[in-house]
């Protein structure tokens, strides 16, 4: 009976550590000049967390996509376009016609900041084809018009301007 | 092992075309050169650093850009790429540099790099297990390794050695150095979202008397890393402008990564 007493606890800790290994998590660091910010990323069975938060930003929306490279050497060119594995035109994070990188827009308040805290259930951290790890993540200056503008990038960018900041999807 | 490098370059004329071309061919260690100059593209076959490549390309006063690389073998292959220091990776000091990997086969992983700012001698380099540079090169992790062994040299077996164990770089007396080697132990898909890390020590591959030799070979602080993140293998990049802002190949190479130098739209 001692034995038992005993060892419960430790059996209970090491499967506490089996859960939390299995879940696989992810960070992205934001670095920029003016815009500043840590992203993480956690799957949970079919579905990724992403929680963070963004500081230096303009009050408003601005565009919050994954590019399909991580490859900065040569900025924006070398990212590739919105990470895109199925084929599809640009949309809103819960349009099924979307790219598998398009997750809207985050809105900054008056002090330039941002909470982000979105469920999606296109990207992973695990599925291959539609793993985000080593891409990039992308905040533009404008508002992403999810594919519904009548600008010529509409349906391949969302028309969201420049990039304000970026950064590489690394494994937590 | 030669491996195709696949450049951007702005070609004004059929004699700089051909300058060119024999410029490259000269050079020891290039198997072949195709040049498509309506497309301005590039193609060099060589067992050389890129940035040897790259220079050499630019001495004859050609604009250039990395496109995309690989193995001669077509498909199947994978590239990543990390940049260490500047605004994308994380240093203490000036240093910064790229470090590209290309998995030419099954088996055989290519390094390729080119890294400024470093004192001169022998400087680890190894591949840590995470991909967060919220510390700094603090957060990184320890060593990645698949199998649980201690620290070694790049030329051990995969039993007796991280699998991020890349041994040492030689720096020379400018504190520039131009690297490339194959490491059969690495693969590109097992480290993409991991952190490449250059240290202020000599590695000393697991030869050294105490116990911190068996985890990182002594190699001390972190100097450098960067994420290691996907990139284009060949001819698998055909943007050649920023859709977001009209940034052009060209410009690209001159304008700040993000904020407000890249405002405007050209």
């Amino acid at each position: 009976m001692k034995m038992v007493i005993k060892s419960s606890p430790f059996i209970f800790l090491t499967l506490m550590v089996a859960a939390t290994t299995q879940e696989k998590q992810a960070i992205v660091v934001l670095n920029g000049p003016t815009v500043k910010g840590n992203i993480t990323f956690v799957e949970n069975g079919n579905r990724v967390i992403i929680r963070g938060k963004v500081i230096g930003l303009n009050k408003g929306l601005h565009g919050f996509h994954i590019h399909e490279k991580g490859d900065l050497s040569n900025g924006c060119v070398s990212t590739g376009s919105h990470f895109n594995p199925d084929k599809k035109n640009h949309g809103s994070q819960t349009d099924r016609e979307r790219h598998v990188g398009d997750l809207g827009n985050i809105e900054a308040n008056d002090q330039g900041e941002v909470i982000i805290n979105i469920t999606d259930e296109r990207i992973s951290l695990s599925r291959s084809k539609y793993n985000i790890l080593g891409r990039a993540v992308v905040i533009h200056a404008d508002v992403d018009d999810l594919g519904r503008g009548n600008e010529t990038d509409s349906l391949t960018t969302g028309h969201a301007g420049a990039r304000v900041a970026c950064g590489i999807i690394g494994t937590l | 092992m030669s491996t195709n490098v696949e450049f951007a370059v702005q070609i004004n004329s059929k004699s700089g075309a051909d300058v060119l071309k024999s410029t490259l061919k000269e050079l020891s260690g290039v198997d072949n050169v195709n040049l498509f100059p309506e497309s301005g593209i590039l193609v060099v076959k060589s067992s050389l650093p890129i940035s040897v490549l790259q220079e050499k390309i630019e001495s004859v006063g050609h604009k250039v850009v990395i496109k995309g690389y690989g193995g001669i073998e077509q498909d199947s292959l994978q590239a990543a790429v990390a940049i260490v220091g500047g605004e994308c990776g994380y240093a203490d000091t000036k240093l910064q540099g790229v470090v590209r990997f290309i998995q030419a086969n099954e088996s055989q992983c290519i390094i390729d790099g080119t890294v400024d700012g470093l004192s001169p001698g022998l400087h680890g380099l190894h591949v840590h297990e995470l991909g967060d540079i919220s510390d700094g090169c603090n957060s990184v992790g320890d060593h990645f390794t698949i199998i649980n062994a201690p620290h070694g040299g790049p030329e051990n077996d995969k039993m007796n050695r991280h699998t991020g164990d890349l041994g040492n770089i030689t720096v020379d007396e400018n504190g520039r150095t131009q690297f490339r080697f194959i490491d059969n132990v690495l693969k590109v898909w097992d480290i993409i979202g991991r952190t490449i890390v250059i240290t202020e020590n000599a590695d000393d591959l697991g030869k050294g008397t105490n116990q911190q030799s068996l985890i990182d070979g002594n190699s001390g602080k972190k100097l450098g890393c960067g994420i290691i993140a996907r990139s284009a293998g060949l001819f698998k990049n055909d943007k050649k402008i920023c859709a977001c802002d009209g940034v052009s190949v060209w410009d690209e190479r001159n304008k700040p990564l993000a904020g407000p130098g890249r405002k405007y739209r050209l």
